[in-house]
């Protein structure tokens, strides 16, 4: 049983002055043993905060990244796990499922973890898994902006990775409350490249 | 005894030279002197100084049952005498007691024994006066006096008396200290306190006790004062050291005195407390003073001290002025503070007394007093004063605006403040209030500027970071210009360079004070979203912000940019623009490009702005020209450039085909082809905007194709590049360039699934074989992420075709092997067909435009199954035959045994030359003709043999002569002539613009044109 912390598109400083207080209370050092953050750290002083709560963080680079070190994209094996990483905004149009796929059967992953589009998903596609983290802070996004003006629910989701079978615990903060979501995935046991059933 | 009085008094000098720090040997010289010395075991380990042979005698003496007990007396005395010395330092004379009172408990036993033996506690009492010497003799009084109250034999309050009045015989400090300490010790629970079975008519009540204690502590404290005079001036410094050891036996008093049960508030205001002032007062010591008025807040009830505030507080101004006044007000407005926390019923109690304005006069009054008091203890006392009212009086502003002015007033005529610890105790001092009210609140007070005023601006950057953190931490709402204008006065060492600052900050502090700001912008925010409100306060900072210089307008702008973004007013982006410019000016090209599009986007689709939107793109396009300094980024941001443009919808049409131009000549011009290739994918994207509701999507299919077509191009031409390397994908490498072609299915797919009419199922047939052929080719073979894409991608097809319904009836055009092949021969000839047949569908590669294969497939071809047939030695004419030999020297041998020569030259008998080939090659066997220079007599001998049931046949571009200029005799690939640089724009980015390198530059990596397929030397221009 391995506890995955899939978060991203912080924005801080530029768009929000911090994670909500209610998130770091859930933030603890040493239950999460990776972070996969999909980008837009922007700063040093966000990286070193996720390192703080667990040390193993892989990080993607987003378009707002004040450093250019980032990869575009990673792999990495969690469990049975092929977890792909990429921020999203070089996938055009953003956030569309069908230009997803195709960079999920690139990476040749069975969980695909993305962000960009500052809006939770979580969905099955042809047998594999994407997660969209939506962005841990609400930050402004002029792509949820224009789809009806709200403002982007924070969100980040927690993935227990259990052998083959992942239960993804989505957090959300409606209202001030942390709202706790959950949906598993099992991967083929026989598939190579991914599939399996997603139950909500 | 004699013998002991000598030892004794080696074992004094011996710990009197041990404790003046004196080696080993001259202990171990006293010892060896000494006959007895060995009986007595004194050891450097552990020090004995109580004779370890009385101990005994006295054990005995007192086990002993019959008349032993003046034996017992005597050999206390004896033991009692040892603590007469003067010799010993406080903390040696400590341990000595120590001891001494360990044996006293077991006389205290033997007398209760005797006392079981009928001996009366008065004869006892009377008994112990016989002993010689004072001390010996008033120890062991106040042993035997505890027995005689515990006897319940004599009234408590007559011994107690008695007792505490002749020890007034001793007045030596430290032995009367320590004879009075074991005197409270052992009469602690005799006292006739409240409640206690010793108190009665005669006995006494809490007076009495109370009376007794009060008498003891006066006398020690006049003791412990005394001591201070003892003594060379010179070892001043030591002897108060000493002195502090020891203030806990004093202390002792009061502690025994707050825990009499009978001790009432009355009592309190009324006996203890001016006693004990009087005494602390009168007794002009810095340490006892110090200590005492310490003690007396710790140990007595808070309630009491609430009572007696003015008696207490009076007593403050009087001090010595060698006592830190400060750290005991402060100490008991602490108490104080926390007791009105705890209880709120207080505050009111507190009020009724004026509990505030007591201390704050009090603590002028200190100030006033003592002018040589140093700043950092003013500021602790006023800090400590400030925790207080804040805690207390949580709405009384007016509270902490006084104590600022005193405390301005009192630091003010002490000059500026430099000293490190006032620094410090400053800092805490204007951190205090920001933490108890609300910020804004506080920085609006009349005297919170003054006090900072005073400051280094070291120090005032330090302040400034407090407020800032403060107002983040509690989530304060800067809701108007002249709040944020205010707040900007205090924290300007952050916003700005400041006077004396410059050298001590490096770019980190910046950078640190500045993502704090960065912060900051986020509290910005006019109430109910007042946008009118919310413009003023943006544009406050943006103008204070914009004179930080451009290492921290770097990170405040971009806050500044969104916190505008998420106000929903078209108005704004006047505003936004000049942020971004400015940022832009930074120079951060990168994030105000990024910055540009979040603004295109936004004034798009939030506010239908196309103009506007247009106007930003047109900003961020020049940025991307002009002052994108590398390539990645370039690619970045050309990522973006195309995100962005993708989802806007509200650009007029023409405009729009004029961004999505530009973008597209933007991905040619990317340093790598891989690049490139993944660009033009994206860029077809532009011409296919996902619908939505209410928008027009723009919707081009020849745009699509056009751009895929490219993309296709750069792929071929990258795979050629790597070849042309002759250098495989490194393992590192990723998918390489043969992951594009997989890349353009998958988009091809993408469009098709999308329902773009002009990519048909005949389309993507031809491009299923073709990518096929790519992914058996060598370098495509064994790359393992590469094979997993595509087998994933062909995965996909399969899955579209089950899905059934409409959109799997459009595959079922597709007749294609749906398994990645491992046998790759059998497919090129099926594919070069359809590739001649699909021409026109639109599915095409550069360099195999005609019929004829140019030398790049066929020496791949040459890998598989196919033959070449050449037709060279005798193709120039009939006339001239090409000799054997050479032929020999020259055919293509490597694959080996792939060469069949037939002579064959135009105009010659077809039919001879069909006999003479059947001969040789079966007519299913794939056959390239080549000649010497690709001309006619290879397409004529083509022609005959397909026309003669050759089901594959193809002439070879160039003929041999292309072929030997690209492929060596090995097989391998010809090194270029002269100095290669693989591309123009790799020539010209890497600075060497070799005169027509640019121009022989053709995206498509044609070879006929390229510089080194010309084999020019360096310098040679090409020709024109």
């Amino acid at each position: 049983m391995v506890l995955v912390l899939c978060i991203g598109d912080l924005h801080i400083p530029h768009r929000a002055t911090d994670l909500p207080p209610k998130f770091k209370a859930l933030l603890v050092p040493g239950k999460i043993s990776h972070i996969l953050c999909p980008g837009n750290l922007c700063t040093e002083a966000a990286y070193d905060y996720l390192r703080s709560v667990c040390s193993d963080v892989t990080v993607t680079q987003g378009d707002f990244d004040e450093s250019t070190k980032w990869p575009d994209t990673q792999v990495v094996s969690i469990g049975d796990f092929r977890i792909g990483i990429c921020h999203g905004h070089q996938v055009v149009p953003w956030g569309d499922r069908d230009a997803l796929a195709i960079l999920q059967r690139k990476l040749d992953c069975d969980i695909l973890v993305t962000g960009h589009t500052h809006e939770f998903a979580a969905y099955r596609h042809e047998d594999r898994l994407v997660i969209s983290t939506g962005s841990a802070t609400g930050a402004y996004s002029a792509l949820s902006a224009s789809d009806g003006g709200r403002r982007p629910t924070p969100s980040f989701a927690l993935m227990d990775v259990d052998g083959s079978k992942a239960t993804v615990y989505v957090y959300e903060l409606v209202d001030d409350q942390v709202k706790v979501d959950k949906l598993e995935f099992t991967k083929r046991p026989s598939g190579g490249c991914g599939g399996g059933a997603l139950q909500l | 005894m004699r013998g002991d009085e000598r030892w004794r008094r080696h074992v004094h000098a011996a710990t009197e030279l041990r404790a003046a720090g004196l080696g080993r040997d001259a202990f171990a010289a006293l010892q060896a002197c000494t006959p007895l010395s060995t009986r007595c075991r004194v050891t450097m380990v552990e020090p004995s100084y109580a004779p370890d042979e009385q101990k005994a005698w006295l054990k005995d003496a007192s086990n002993a049952d019959d008349d032993n007990m003046k034996e017992a007396l005597r050999y206390s005395a004896a033991l009692l005498g040892e603590l007469r010395t003067s010799l010993l330092s406080p903390q040696k004379y400590y341990e000595l007691y120590m001891q001494a009172c360990d044996e006293l408990r077991n006389l205290e036993m033997f007398f209760r024994e005797e006392q079981a033996k009928v001996r009366p506690h008065a004869d006892l009492y009377d008994l112990v006066q016989h002993a010689g010497n004072i001390v010996p003799r008033l120890y062991l009084l106040c042993t035997a006096g505890a027995c005689y109250i515990r006897g319940g034999e004599a009234p408590a309050k007559l011994i107690l008396r008695d007792v505490v009045e002749m020890c007034k015989g001793v007045q030596h400090p430290t032995r009367g200290l320590f004879l009075r300490a074991y005197l409270v010790q052992v009469m602690r629970g005799l006292l006739p306190d409240t409640g206690s079975k010793f108190e009665g008519e005669e006995g006494g009540n809490v007076v009495d006790a109370l009376e007794f204690l009060l008498v003891n502590f006066t006398e020690m404290n006049k003791l412990w004062v005394r001591m201070a005079h003892q003594g060379s001036p010179r070892d001043r410094e030591k002897r108060d050291r000493e002195r502090s050891q020891l203030s806990d036996l004093v202390g002792k008093n009061l502690t025994y005195l707050s825990q009499l049960d009978g001790l009432t508030f009355q009592l309190y205001r009324d006996v203890v407390l001016p006693r004990v002032l009087e005494q602390v007062v009168s007794c002009r010591d810095d340490i006892a003073q110090q200590y005492l008025m310490q003690c007396v807040i710790m140990v007595f009830p808070d309630e009491f001290h609430l009572g007696t505030l003015q008696a207490l507080l009076g007593a403050l101004p009087q001090l010595q002025p060698g006592v830190r006044v400060h750290t005991v007000l402060s100490l008991l407005m602490d108490r104080l503070a926390n007791y009105a926390a705890g209880d709120h019923s207080v505050v009111a109690q507190m009020s009724g007394v004026d509990a505030f304005g007591q201390m704050s006069g009090v603590a002028l009054k200190v100030v006033e007093q003592h002018p040589e008091m140093p700043g950092a203890d003013v500021a602790a006392m006023y800090s400590a004063l400030l925790a207080f009212s804040g805690t207390v009086y949580p709405d009384q502003l007016e509270y902490v605006d006084r104590v600022l002015q005193t405390c301005h007033n009192a630091l003010q005529r002490r000059g500026p403040i430099t000293d490190p610890r006032a620094e410090k105790q400053v800092v805490a001092l204007l951190s205090t209030p920001l933490d108890k009210y609300d910020v804004v609140t506080v920085l609006g007070l009349a005297h919170y500027p003054s006090v900072m005023e005073l400051l280094q601006p070291r120090v005032k950057r330090e302040v400034a970071t407090k407020i800032v953190q403060t107002v983040l931490r509690g989530g304060t709402l800067i809701s108007s210009v002249d709040q944020a204008e205010m707040l900007f006065s205090f924290i300007a060492p952050l916003v700005r360079d400041m006077e004396g600052l410059q050298d001590e900050l490096d770019e980190e502090d910046i950078a640190e004070d500045a993502s704090l700001l960065a912060r900051l912008v986020h509290q910005l925010q006019a109430p109910g979203g007042d946008s009118d409100a919310q413009y003023a306060v943006l544009q406050a900072a943006q103008r204070h912000f914009l004179t930080g210089g451009p290492q921290r307008a770097k990170h405040t702008l971009p806050p500044l940019a969104f916190a505008a973004l998420q106000v929903d007013a078209a108005t704004w982006y006047r505003f936004l623009h000049q942020t971004a410019s400015e940022l832009a000016a930074v120079p951060a090209a990168e994030l105000a490009l990024q910055l540009f599009l979040t603004c295109a986007h936004s004034a798009s689709e939030e506010a239908g702005l196309d103009v506007t939107a247009y106007e930003f793109f047109e900003q961020a396009f020049v940025l991307y020209e002009e002052s994108i300094p590398d390539s990645r980024q370039e690619v970045r941001a050309l990522q973006s450039i195309m995100g962005t443009l993708n989802r806007c919808y509200a650009i007029a049409p023409e405009e729009r085909a004029a961004l999505c131009h530009k973008a597209a000549s933007y991905c040619a011009k990317l340093l790598k082809r891989v690049d490139q290739c993944q660009a033009v994918l994206a860029c077809s994207h532009l011409h296919w905007q996902p619908e939505k509701e209410g928008k027009q999507a723009a919707r081009d299919e020849q745009g699509v194709l056009s751009c895929l077509k490219r993309a296709l191009k750069i792929a071929n031409a990258a795979q050629q590049q790597l070849a042309v390397a002759a250098k495989r994908p490194a393992a590192d490498a990723g998918l390489g360039p043969g992951g594009l072609f997989v890349e353009i299915l998958n988009h091809y797919l993408y469009f098709f699934d999308q329902g773009c009419q002009q990519i048909t199922a005949a389309v993507l047939q031809s491009l299923l074989e073709l990518v096929a052929n790519e992914m058996a080719a060598e370098g495509c073979r064994d790359n393992e992420p590469l094979q997993a894409f595509y087998a994933n991608t062909l995965a996909h097809i399969r899955q579209q075709k089950a899905k059934g319904g409409e959109a799997a009836a459009r595959y079922d055009g597709l007749q294609v092997q749906l398994q990645p092949q491992r046998q790759p021969q059998a497919r090129p000839f099926t594919a070069l067909r359809q590739r001649q047949r699909q021409q026109a569908a639109g599915v095409c590669r550069a360099a195999a435009a005609g019929p004829p294969v140019d030398v790049e497939m066929a020496r791949k071809l040459l890998d598989g199954q196919t033959v070449v047939l050449d037709i060279r030695y005798g193709s120039q004419s009939v006339f001239h035959r090409m000799p054997a030999a050479e032929y020999e020297a020259g055919r293509i041998t490597k694959p080996p045994r792939r060469t069949v020569g037939v002579p064959f030259a135009a105009g010659q008998d077809g039919a001879a030359f069909v006999a003479q080939v059947a001969a040789q090659l079966p007519s299913r066997a794939r056959i390239i003709v080549m000649c010497a220079d690709g001309g006619q007599a290879s397409e004529e001998a083509a022609a005959l043999l397909a026309a003669a049931g050759y089901e594959s046949v193809a002439a070879m571009e160039g003929g041999y002569q292309a072929y030997c200029q690209v492929w060596g005799p090995s097989g391998k690939r010809r090194p270029p002539a002269g100095r290669w640089v693989s591309t123009g724009k790799e020539a010209l980015k890497s600075g060497l613009n070799i005169p027509g390198v640019a121009e022989s530059y053709d995206e498509g990596g044609n070879l006929q044109q390229a510089r080194w397929a010309k084999g020019l030397a360096p310098g040679e221009t090409l020709p024109q």
